[in-house]
C-alpha cells in the first residue's frame, strides 16, 4: 500500500534529564494504515505516542501531522484522541457525558452533541448505559466507552496505548475484532502501543518495533515474523529459535553457517555474508518438523537431535521445548502430528527445516 | 459491643452530656446575678425577639461565608501550584511551611496584626512615605477578615493540596487530550475530582470563621457585634448565662446544619440529566 503519509517523525529525541527515551527516530505513518509499536516496557513505545499527542515535548526533531509541523502544539490543540491503558473515563459524568467531552469542548451545541455521541454508542452496543455511571459498567463495557469518547470527533488518527491489557484473554480477542472492524469500516489510522506480539500481529498492517528508545525494525507482521533486521527482533518474536555461529561456506545459492553442534544452510537473502563472518540464524519454531527415530545422518545440515523438556499445549497448537547441543529449540506443531512422537521428557527427536526457513541476520553486535 | 463501650461512654460524658447541660441551662434564670435552676423558655423569647440578636446571627453568617469564599479562592491557586507544578521537595518543603503557622497560638498572631493594621501601624507608616493614607484597616470587617484568613488559611491550603495531589493526572491529559484548554481542564475535571476536599476545607474555613472571637473582637473592634462576641457581652453584663446558652445552642444548630449540607454536597452523585 502506497497511502498518503500522516504523520511524520523526523529525527526525534526525548531525553528525561539524563535519560534517553526515545532517539534518533524518523517513522513515517501512513493515512489509514493500522501500525503498532511494539516492545518491552521501557522501550519509549509510550512516550513515542505521548509525543505525537502532545503530551510529552520531543527534546529534539520535529513531527509533522498532514505535512504541519504539531511538536509545537499544545495537546488541546491537536486532533490526537488518545485511549489511555487505564481508560482514562471521567468518573463524575455519565457514560454518554463521557463521550460528549471532546464535542462539548468544541463548542458543539448540546442538541447535536447528545445525537453524535448517542449515535456512537449505538455503534459501539453500548447505547443502553447512556445514562449509567462509567464505574457501573464491565471492563470491556468501559473500553467501549474510551472507544467511543475518542473517536466521536471524527478524527483522522486514534492513538491506543496497551488499551487491552486489563482485559482477561477471551476479551482480548473480542475486542482485536471490534477495533479491526472499526478501523477498516472508519479507514482511519491506528497508532496501537502494545507489548503484547500476539496484539500487534492480530491487527496491525505494519508493526515498528522498539528497544531501548531505537527503532530496531519497520515492516509487515510477516517480515518481522520471518525475516527480522537484528537479532533483537528475532528474540522478541519468543517463538524463534536462534543459533549463533560462523560462515563456512557462501555459493550463489545457499549460505552455511556453523553453529555449536550444527550445520545450518540457508538461501541466500538480501544481505551477502563472507565466509568466516560471524551471524546469526534464525529458524521460527513452526517451521521446524519433527522425526520419531533419530537417524544417524545428524551430522547432515539443517539436522540436530534434541532431548525433551516440556511440552505447552494451547488448544490445537503444541510447543516442544527441546535441549539441544545448539541451546534451547522450540518447535509449534499441531497436535495431530504428534501422534508417533514419544513424548517421554528426556525422549530424543530429531528435528530438520529446510533451507528456505532458515534466515541469516550479519552479526552488528548491536541492539540486542 | 464491648469494643464501642468505651467510646460510647466518651461520647456521653464529652459531648452528649455537656450539650444536655446547656440546653437545659438556656431554661434556668437570674435572679440577682445568680442563676436559679428552672424551666422557663423566657430567654429563647427574649432573644429570639431583639433585633440586634439577629443582626448579630446574620452579621455572623455573611462574615463567615465571605471568608470561606475569600480564603478558598486565595487558597486554590496556592494549592494547585503545589499540587501540579511543584517538584516533590517543594512540596514536602511547602507542607512543612504551611504546618509552622499552628506552631503558635492564634491568639498572638491575630494580636499581631494590629501593629500592621493600625492607624500608626507599620502599612500605614509605608503608605505615607508614597503620600497616601492613613487608611482605617484596624477595627474595620477588612482587619475582621485579615484575622480569619490568619486562621484558615494556611488549613484550607493543606486540605486542598490533599485533596488535589490525588487528582488522577491521565484524567488532566485526558481532557487536554479531547480540547480542553488548561484553564477549562481546572474547571470542568480538576475541581469536580477535587470536590470532596475543597468542599471539606471550605467547611472547616466557615465553621473556624463562624464560631471565632479573637478576630472580630481585636481586629475588628467588637463592631458590629458577632455571635461570639454576642456571648461574652451577655454573659459579662449581669452573669446572663442561660441568654448566652441560647446564643450558643443557635450557633451549634447552625453549624450542624451548615456540616451536614456541606458532606451531602461533597458526596452527591451527580443526577442524570
Amino acid at each position: 500500500m502506497n497511502a498518503p503519509v500522516l504523520v511524520e517523525f523526523k529525527d526525534v529525541e526525548k531525553r528525561f534529564g539524563d535519560t534517553v527515551a526515545v532517539e534518533a527516530m524518523d517513522l513515517q505513518i501512513r493515512k489509514g494504515e493500522f501500525l503498532a509499536i511494539m516492545g518491552s516496557s521501557g522501550c519509549g513505545k509510550t512516550t513515542t505516542l505521548r509525543m505525537l499527542a502532545g503530551l510529552e515535548q520531543p527534546s529534539a526533531g520535529q513531527i509533522l501531522l498532514d505535512g504541519k509541523r504539531v511538536d509545537t502544539l499544545r495537546p488541546e490543540e491537536r486532533d490526537t484522541p488518545l485511549v489511555w491503558q487505564s481508560l482514562a473515563l471521567f468518573p463524575f459524568l455519565s457514560v454518554v457525558e463521557n463521550v460528549e467531552f471532546g464535542l462539548k469542548m468544541r463548542g458543539v451545541d448540546k442538541v447535536a452533541r447528545r445525537e453524535r455521541a448517542m449515535d456512537w454508542l449505538g455503534r459501539l452496543d453500548i447505547a443502553e448505559f447512556a445514562s449509567r455511571s462509567v464505574d457501573q459498567l464491565s471492563g470491556g463495557q468501559r473500553q467501549r466507552v474510551a472507544l467511543a469518547r475518542a473517536l466521536v470527533t471524527t478524527p483522522e488518527i486514534l492513538l491506543l496505548d496497551e488499551p487491552l491489557s486489563a482485559l482477561d484473554a477471551n476479551l482480548v480477542v473480542r475486542m482485536q475484532g471490534v477495533l479491526s472492524k472499526l478501523q477498516k469500516d472508519l479507514g482511519i489510522t491506528f497508532v496501537y502501543v502494545t507489548h503484547s506480539q500476539s496484539e500487534a500481529f492480530a491487527m496491525a498492517d505494519r508493526i515498528v518495533v522498539m528497544s531501548n528508545g531505537r527503532v530496531e525494525q519497520i515492516g509487515t507482521p510477516e517480515e518481522i515474523y520471518r525475516e527480522p533486521a537484528t537479532r533483537f527482533v528475532a528474540e522478541f518474536i519468543g517463538t524463534n529459535n536462534i543459533v549463533s555461529g560462523s560462515v563456512t561456506s557462501v555459493d550463489d545459492r545457499h549460505t552455511t553457517i556453523q553453529g555449536d553442534g550444527v550445520t545450518l544452510t540457508a538461501t541466500n537473502g538480501s544481505t551477502a555474508l563472507r565466509v568466516g563472518a560471524s551471524a546469526t540464524a534464525v529458524v521460527s519454531a513452526d517451521s521446524v518438523r519433527l522425526n520419531a527415530a533419530p537417524s544417524d545422518a545428524v551430522n547432515q545440515a539443517n539436522q540436530i537431535v534434541g532431548t525433551l523438556v516440556s511440552e505447552a499445549f494451547v488448544g490445537s497448537v503444541v510447543t516442544l521445548l527441546l535441549e539441544t547441543p545448539a541451546g534451547e529449540f522450540r518447535v509449534q506443531t499441531r497436535q495431530r502430528d504428534l501422534a508417533q512422537i514419544n513424548l517421554e521428557h528426556g525422549a530424543k527427536i530429531a528435528l530438520s527445516f529446510t533451507p528456505e526457513d532458515v534466515f541469516l541476520l550479519p552479526d552488528t553486535r548491536e541492539g540486542g | 459491643m464491648s469494643f464501642a463501650l468505651p467510646g460510647l461512654l466518651w461520647q456521653l460524658l464529652f459531648f452528649v452530656f455537656p450539650m444536655m447541660f446547656l440546653i437545659a441551662l438556656s431554661f434556668w434564670l437570674v435572679k440577682n446575678y445568680r442563676m436559679v435552676p428552672g424551666f422557663e423558655s423566657v430567654n429563647w423569647v427574649k432573644m429570639y425577639t431583639r433585633g440586634y440578636f439577629w443582626d448579630a446571627y446574620f452579621y455572623t453568617l455573611m462574615l463567615a461565608a465571605i471568608s470561606t469564599v475569600v480564603t478558598s479562592i486565595l487558597a486554590f491557586p496556592c494549592a494547585y501550584a503545589l499540587a501540579f507544578k511543584a517538584s516533590p521537595t517543594v512540596r514536602r518543603w511547602a507542607m512543612f511551611l504551611l504546618i509552622i503557622p499552628f506552631f503558635t497560638s492564634y491568639l498572638v498572631r491575630a494580636y499581631s496584626w494590629q501593629i500592621f493594621l493600625g492607624n500608626e501601624g507599620i502599612f500605614n507608616g509605608l503608605f505615607s512615605v508614597f503620600g497616601f493614607g492613613p487608611y482605617k484597616m484596624l477595627h474595620t470587617m477588612f482587619g475582621t477578615m485579615v484575622g480569619y484568613l490568619t486562621l484558615c488559611l494556611p488549613l484550607v491550603v493543606v486540605l486542598q493540596l490533599l485533596s488535589l495531589a490525588n487528582v488522577d493526572k491521565n484524567l488532566v491529559e485526558a481532557a487536554w487530550n479531547l480540547g480542553c484548554g488548561r484553564v477549562r481542564t481546572i474547571f470542568q475535571v480538576i475541581v469536580p475530582l477535587a470536590k470532596v476536599g475543597l468542599v471539606v476545607a471550605a467547611t472547616f474555613c466557615f465553621i473556624l470563621s463562624f464560631g471565632d472571637f479573637v478576630s472580630p473582637y481585636y481586629l475588628g473592634g467588637s463592631k458590629p457585634p458577632t455571635l461570639s462576641i454576642l456571648i461574652i457581652d451577655t454573659t459579662k453584663s449581669g452573669q446572663q448565662w442561660p441568654r448566652a446558652a441560647v446564643v450558643a445552642i443557635t450557633m451549634i444548630v447552625t453549624l450542624m446544619i451548615v456540616a451536614f449540607s456541606a458532606v451531602t454536597y461533597a458526596y452527591a452523585r451527580r443526577t442524570r440529566q
